[in-house]
């Protein structure tokens, strides 16, 4: 089959994906919303990077007021949710600066949704569902903690360890960390180059539970603060979803957004400016869950490829 | 269609941020030259972003991954290579010519090293120079070799082997099946060393 054959075949099948994806959602009778991509005020993330334009009525590039594509729809859809929606989905492009590769496009098709009510683990059984809609209804799946994963990998618990014994570990295991790396870094670069690798192979695999510090905007664990409520969905090593129980509150929220500035700040990049009212309105956001999926990967996964250029 | 997100050719710069790295840059790894063979682009969901790169030694063909952060400042070798003739050799150095400049150059036996078995004469070889020296010499990947010597092939001969060895013209000796005769041509894979069938009349 020649490749330009391939490449409608490979249409053809994320034609078929969106639409059961949309069914699904509807059967759910949560709705389909559209949001702004440009804004004045972003989530600030120590590490990702957000497209910035400007706005000029003469489209001169210099002047004018600077707005940012969005990396993510979450600021605009919890607004909605603040404002009384109910259970919402989006399917659209993010735009995340600085990230190509075998698995990222700058520009790349998120499907993200909200769950008014729903605790972590019934979002990842909803997520799962609905990942399976692409993957096959067989599809496996294991649910695991990432403390739990992560000391059976490595023999050394995330949650109480140090640089230096992550370091060792990366050593002594033929793939040494760049140096200076903090905790968490290092712990991020433990999971992508042991964990994420050897996970078993066609089946949903789901860690949940992450350390606080890699949660930005997720609710902490009542049992232990030291973990935040998120979880993570993979297939064959591929990072599929990523979800969370929503942080609530604007004082939360606005003390959590400081910080990412603050890293910014330290590692020389700069901070990004708040979308005051989102602030002010997560005293309004209910108790909801939500998830993004990377719709690339998934039909990437789904047509049995390793990398997003082979669907091209 | 596919985007291009940066200046795919390389020139070379002094330096690159690590998450530029790209196949055939070449890198200075602890002073030594290194061609990246391959390259990942590691970014953990909300985390920092990682350059995974394999590379090659051009000295010694040894093989190393290493890891950057993406912003990682990283030195790049000034390797360059050029497509040479292979001319002769006098046991000390082999000499090569540049076909566009006429340009001669004698490389030292060591630096040849594994090449020289497949060196066929006015083989097109690709040679790579780094601080003004040439550090390796790669022949042509599908050479037309003939067969010097080899065992004749016996009628009736219930063969516990499905394979012979041959000596190439070239001084390089490999397996070829059991109807191959000292003279005929065959077509190798010089980075293997297979044989991978006879090609037209017998050479000369």
């Amino acid at each position: 089959m020649d490749k330009n054959a391939q490449n409608v075949e490979f249409a053809r099948l994320r034609a078929r994906i969106l639409a059961d994806i949309r069914a699904f959602f509807s059967q759910r009778h949560v709705l389909e919303v559209d949001t702004p991509a440009l804004s004045a005020g972003v989530i600030s993330d120590a590490h990702i990077e957000p497209f910035v334009t400007r706005f000029s009525r003469d489209g001169s590039a210099n002047s004018g007021h600077i707005l940012y594509l969005h990396t993510s729809p979450e600021r605009a859809m919890k607004k909605l949710l603040a404002a009384g929606y109910p259970d919402i989905y989006q399917i659209c492009k993010v735009f995340r600066n600085g990230e190509s590769g075998r698995l990222h496009s700058p520009e790349f098709t998120i499907l993200e949704w909200y769950r008014r009510g729903f605790s972590m683990r019934e979002m990842i059984a909803e997520t799962l569902e609905m990942c399976r809609l692409a993957l096959g209804g067989d599809v496996s799946a294991e649910i695991a903690p990432y403390q739990g994963c992560f000391i059976e990998e490595t023999g050394i618990d995330p949650l109480d360890t140090d640089c230096q014994a992550l370091e060792r570990f990366c050593r002594e295991h033929k793939r040494p960390a760049p140096s200076g790396l903090s905790l968490t870094d290092l712990l991020q670069y433990v999971m992508a180059s042991f964990i994420e690798p050897s996970m078993p192979p066609d089946m949903l695999m789901c860690i949940h539970s992450f350390p606080a510090e890699q949660a930005v905007l997720a609710g902490r664990d009542s049992a232990d603060s030291r973990v935040s409520l998120r979880f993570e969905i993979y297939y064959n090593g591929v990072e599929l979803a990523n979800g969370f129980e929503e942080l609530t509150g604007s004082a939360e929220n606005r003390s959590r957004l400081e910080a990412e500035n603050e890293k910014r700040r330290s590692i020389g990049k700069a901070a990004l400016p708040f979308d005051e009212e989102f602030i002010r309105c997560m005293d309004m956001l209910p108790p909801c869950s939500g998830v993004a999926v990377g719709v690339d990967r998934l039909v990437m996964c789904a047509a049995g490829k390793k990398e997003l250029a082979q669907m091209m | 269609m596919t985007v291009n997100y940066s200046n795919e050719e390389s020139v070379f710069m002094g330096s690159v941020m690590a998450g530029d790295i790209r196949k055939r840059m070449r890198l200075l790894v602890d002073g030594e030259p290194w061609l990246v063979v391959d390259t990942d682009f590691v970014k953990p969901g909300k985390g920092v972003a990682f350059m995974r790169a394999r590379m090659k030694n051009l000295i010694n063909g040894r093989v190393l991954e290493r890891t950057y952060k993406s912003a990682e400042s990283v030195e790049e070798a000034d390797v360059s290579f050029a497509i040479m003739q292979y001319l002769y050799n006098d046991g000390h150095h082999w000499v090569f010519m540049n076909t566009q400049t006429y340009e001669q150059v004698e490389v030292a036996k060591e630096v040849v090293d594994e090449a020289a078995k497949w060196l066929q004469e006015n083989a097109e070889c690709e040679i790579a120079m780094w601080n003004g020296r040439v550090v390796s010499v790669t022949p042509p990947i599908f050479l037309e070799l003939t067969v010097t010597y080899t065992e004749p092939a016996v009628r009736g001969d219930t063969a516990t082997s499905v394979t012979k060895k041959a000596t190439l013209e070239t001084g390089a000796e490999i397996d070829v099946p059991l109807f191959i005769e000292t003279g005929m041509k065959v077509k190798v894979d010089t980075r293997t060393g297979e044989y991978l069938g006879r090609t037209g009349t017998y050479g000369k």
